[in-house]
């Protein structure tokens, strides 16, 4: 099953190869027919003829004329006999090219065009040879344009498979780094990729995810979600059941604590999961900065995760029911600044949360240039002239700046929508019942969190169901040397991550302190 | 069988989203009492409020609003009588436009007319309904309540405010409603409240303005108002009490002329009930630091041995007052403030059985002695009185 080169070889299909070239130049023409890439490349030797096919734009030109055409042309002058030797022989002492695989088969043959190979075709042979000269442009290794970081790697994924993998395998040089492949969509036979620590993962997760990637039948994968929208657990969940990342040191990390990776060709987002709810309240750069630190943020986010959900629903339920709950001073200061307001709370509300939305919205696709006066004329429209204006009050405009701000300090973007979408549930909950409507929201979204699966583990995994040992990556980031167990919840064997390493001048330099 | 539980989802749910909002209650809609005034006009009760005005408040949604009926001012006073108290609040409901609401009243003023009459079923509203806070500071006023109300005064936003802070720096443990309403219904002790009253002043344009004033501490009797102490007697109350903030005493100098301020901190009073052949006695232990404040005397205090007279002039000063307003509570309004009683109840449970009958006799009859040993431990950063020179400061 490991197989990560780029040629691989069809189990269905069975028609096999004619061995007169007509026949399998006339299979070419007819699979290919207004297909203007398609490239035929005759070579004539002194008795034989031969061609060459493949797509244009796919292959990478000098590849092939300096290690398959020039050998080719150059040193051969005549070919013993054709028979079923004469291609191992090409493929032993002729072609230059690394990768070079032979089949019998139609369809493996057009696959491996579609793949970006070059074919090469022998008259009178009924097989064939896939040369792998793989090429094509694409996008370069840059820095992750959603997961910046201030401390830490700074190269992402692209939009290339065989680049990401590459880039794993820089971070973790084991063996036991598993990568299963799969081809999925009928037409775009995406190449994806089920990656694994042999030794640390859950073989039963695995399983599931090898018969669940096996199921899904589908035209076409063009990102990850596709995937993901396949094989999660809870369809109906507003709730990420994967994480996706473009950085390989956070795919390398969860790799290492026993959940898997998948890699779609085509796309630099790569899925992980099992996942908690905690994994999205977790910034790679908690791990690179000092734990103190990323302590103190982590409790920010946790902090401002509450405030995303609840801010506007609570300012609702205060101002229209629960009047009593505010310190007499700041109500009156409420009271002041909703003297004029013509809308109730909850309508003001949103108001401003669509507004705001819809800015955000606006701001995410315009180009940089425009997005700036998009911002501009939110902030001066909204944030002033509609206070000014006594069409909201200021304090609302407050709450909503709050709230948006809240939601951006969550790390994991498919987890910052999800909580900013349940905000509105929270806040007609609140300009029904108040504080009671919040609880029974609460209790509700309680419920459900409880009764999320991500591949087969609870989504609140540490607290409930409760493990101590986990708490040390949840509620708090201990230091490295501390978190001498990997998570059991995703690695079932193999659990000892280190020895209790603390560092002090004593057991500093060398020795078995 | 998924469609039919659709429904029944649906149908549980409808109810729920049906009844929301039956309480809702905008704050534009709601008039939060800031302070409740009680008087007793014949059999009725005359209720006063007030309410802030939000548009008059300011703030930048307000200014363009707004158009108030009562001029600059901030706040409003709306007065009725009625046969009982909550009478009189559904009558100033029908003239108001807004829900009256309870929950941030913080200062329940009762006159000291009706006060005299008894206080204990203005209590009944406070702890019947729970919209009202406990945390409401009871007060007394001279005169009828809604002139204090009515006084427009130059520091806080609201009369209301004005009388919440005075009574908040009154003492140590400011005296809130739940604690005045346990302190009626104890044996022993007697409730105080803070006397407030309408007072003009000078502003700095030399313009005659009002304000209001902290005028001392109301005791009560049986729930009835017994006196209203003045500020000297108040502080020597409160000092027994262990209430007062830091009080002040102005003595005149052991020697020479002039008088010398000290400033009393970390006051401390433990209070012991004795009995001497049967007599009972109450020892009061007064200890604390103090510093001076002011010397506007000729005296020195360099030496250790003119700081011990000053301390004991002190010391000598506060006895004299405290007995005095012992005397005046016992005697005069025969009330027990400090809770006399209840120090005897605490210490000799068993004999104040018998005591308790005729408490008031026992109380007047006891004996009491008061221990001061104030250590004035700060004379300020300059030593010798100012201003004199050598020859005529007195050592």
């Amino acid at each position: 099953m490991t197989q990560s080169s780029s040629i691989r070889k069809s189990h269905t299909g069975d028609e096999k190869l004619s061995s007169a070239l007509e026949e399998n130049h006339e299979l070419f023409v007819n699979a290919f027919k207004h297909c203007s890439d398609l490239v035929f490349r005759e070579i004539e030797f002194e008795q034989e003829r031969a061609f060459l096919v493949f797509l244009d734009a796919l292959i990478k030109a000098d590849d092939l004329h300096e290690n398959a055409l020039k050998p080719l042309l150059l040193h051969v002058k005549r070919l013993d006999a054709v028979d079923e030797t004469s291609t191992q022989d090409l493929e032993q002492r002729v072609i230059t090219l690394s990768q070079v695989l032979k089949i019998d088969k139609q369809q493996d043959a057009i696959n491996a065009v579609l793949d970006g190979n070059a074919v090469l075709f022998l008259d009178g042979c009924p097989e064939a040879l896939i040369l792998s000269a793989t090429g094509g442009t694409r996008r370069g290794v840059e820095e992750p344009a959603t997961e910046a970081v201030i401390r830490g790697p700074r190269e992402g994924f692209t939009e290339s498979l065989s680049v990401n993998l590459g880039l794993l395998r820089f971070k973790i040089k084991s063996a036991s780094l598993k990568t299963r492949s799969f081809s999925i969509g009928e037409h775009t036979k995406t190449r994806v990729l089920l990656c694994y620590m042999e030794n640390l993962v859950d073989p039963a997760v695995i399983e599931e995810v090898h018969k669940r990637l096996e199921r899904i039948k589908i035209d076409g994968v063009l990102e990850s979600a596709y995937i993901e929208e396949f094989i999660e657990d809870q369809p109906y969940s507003p709730f990420p059941q994967m994480q996706y990342s473009e950085r390989p040191d956070t795919i390398a990390a969860q790799l290492l604590e026993g959940r898997f990776a998948i890699f779609v060709d085509g796309t630099p987002f790569v899925l992980t999961g099992p996942v908690t709810f905690w994994q999205f309240l977790q910034a790679s750069e908690d791990y690179y900065e000092r734990y103190i630190v990323a302590n103190l943020l982590r409790w920010l986010r946790y902090v401002f995760l509450f405030l995303a959900l609840y801010l506007p629903a609570l300012y609702i339920a205060v101002t229209t029911f629960h009047q009593d709950m505010l310190p007499t001073s700041l109500l009156l200061s409420v009271a002041t600044a909703r003297e004029s307001i013509p809308f109730p709370a909850i309508v003001e509300a949103f108001i401003m949360e669509i507004a705001f939305e819809a800015l955000r919205e606006a701001g995410i696709r315009l180009p940089k240039t425009v997005g700036q006066a998009v911002s501009i004329l939110g902030a001066l429209v909204i944030g002033q002239a509609a206070v000014q204006a006594g069409i909201v009050s200021a304090p609302m405009v407050i709450i909503v700046s709050l709230t948006g701000i809240a939601s951006f300090t969550i790390p994991r973007y498919n987890a910052s929508i999800a909580v900013r979408m349940l905000r509105f549930p929270m806040m007609v909950a609140a300009g029904l019942f108040g504080v009671f409507g919040l609880v029974i929201a609460t209790m509700l979204l309680t419920v459900h969190l409880c009764h999320l699966r991500s591949f087969g583990v609870p989504y609140l995994s540490g607290i409930t169901p409760f493990n101590k040992t986990e708490l040390k990556d949840i509620l708090v980031r201990t230091p490295w040397w501390n978190q001498t167990k990997r998570p059991s919840t995703f690695s079932k064997k193999n659990r000892k991550r280190l020895r209790s390493l603390k560092p002090s001048p004593e057991n500093g330099s060398g020795g078995d302190a | 069988m998924k469609a039919k539980r659709a429904w029944l989802a649906g149908f549980l749910f409808a109810p729920l989203v049906l009844a929301g909002c039956w309480d809702r209650r905008e704050i534009n809609d709601v008039a939060f009492v800031m302070a409740t005034g009680f008087d007793k006009v014949g059999d009725n009760y005359r209720v006063s409020i007030q309410v802030p005005l939000p548009s008059q408040l300011g703030g930048i949604g307000g200014s363009g609003g707004g158009g108030g009926t009562s001029g600059e001012k901030s706040w409003y006073v709306e007065s009725m009588t009625g046969k009982t108290v909550r009478e009189a609040n559904e009558k100033q409901q029908s003239s108001l436009s807004r829900q009256l609401y309870y929950a941030h009243r913080r200062v329940l003023l009762i006159g000291e007319e009706a006060a005299r009459e008894g206080v204990k079923q203005y209590m009944d509203i406070i702890a019947r309904i729970p919209q009202n806070r406990l945390g409401t500071f009871v007060m007394i006023t001279k005169g009828e309540t809604r002139n204090v109300l009515n006084t427009e005064q130059s520091i806080e936003q609201f009369p209301a405010e004005m009388m919440r802070e005075l009574a908040q720096n009154s003492m140590r443990k400011p005296r809130t409603a739940k604690h005045f309403i346990e302190t009626l219904l104890s044996d022993g002790i007697d409730p105080i409240a803070p006397a407030f009253e309408v007072a003009k002043t000078q502003s700095g344009s030399g313009k005659e303005k009002t304000t209001i004033k902290l005028s001392g501490m109301a005791v009560f009797k049986e729930g009835k108002l017994a006196g209203i102490l003045n500020e000297d007697d108040s502080k020597g109350m409160l000092v027994v009490m262990n209430q007062a903030l830091q009080p002040l005493y102005v003595l005149p100098a052991p020697k020479g002329k002039g008088e010398i301020s000290v400033l009393l901190q970390n006051v401390d009073t433990d209070i012991h009930p004795e009995f001497q052949g049967g007599k009972l006695k109450m020892r009061l232990k007064i200890r604390g630091r103090g510093s001076v404040l002011e010397n506007s005397s000729d005296y020195d205090m360099t030496a250790q041995s003119n700081l011990e007279a000053l301390e004991m002039q002190l010391d000598l000063q506060m006895q004299k007052t405290i007995l005095h307003t012992i005397d005046l509570l016992r005697k005069e309004y025969q009330s027990d403030p400090i809770g006399f009683g209840d120090t005897v109840y605490r210490e000799f449970p068993d004999q104040w059985k018998k005591l308790r009958q005729d408490w008031q006799s026992h109380y007047e009859a006891m004996s009491v002695e008061v221990i001061s040993q104030i250590h004035i431990v700060h004379t300020g950063s300059i030593n010798l009185p100012f201003g004199y020179k050598e020859g005529e400061i007195k050592r």
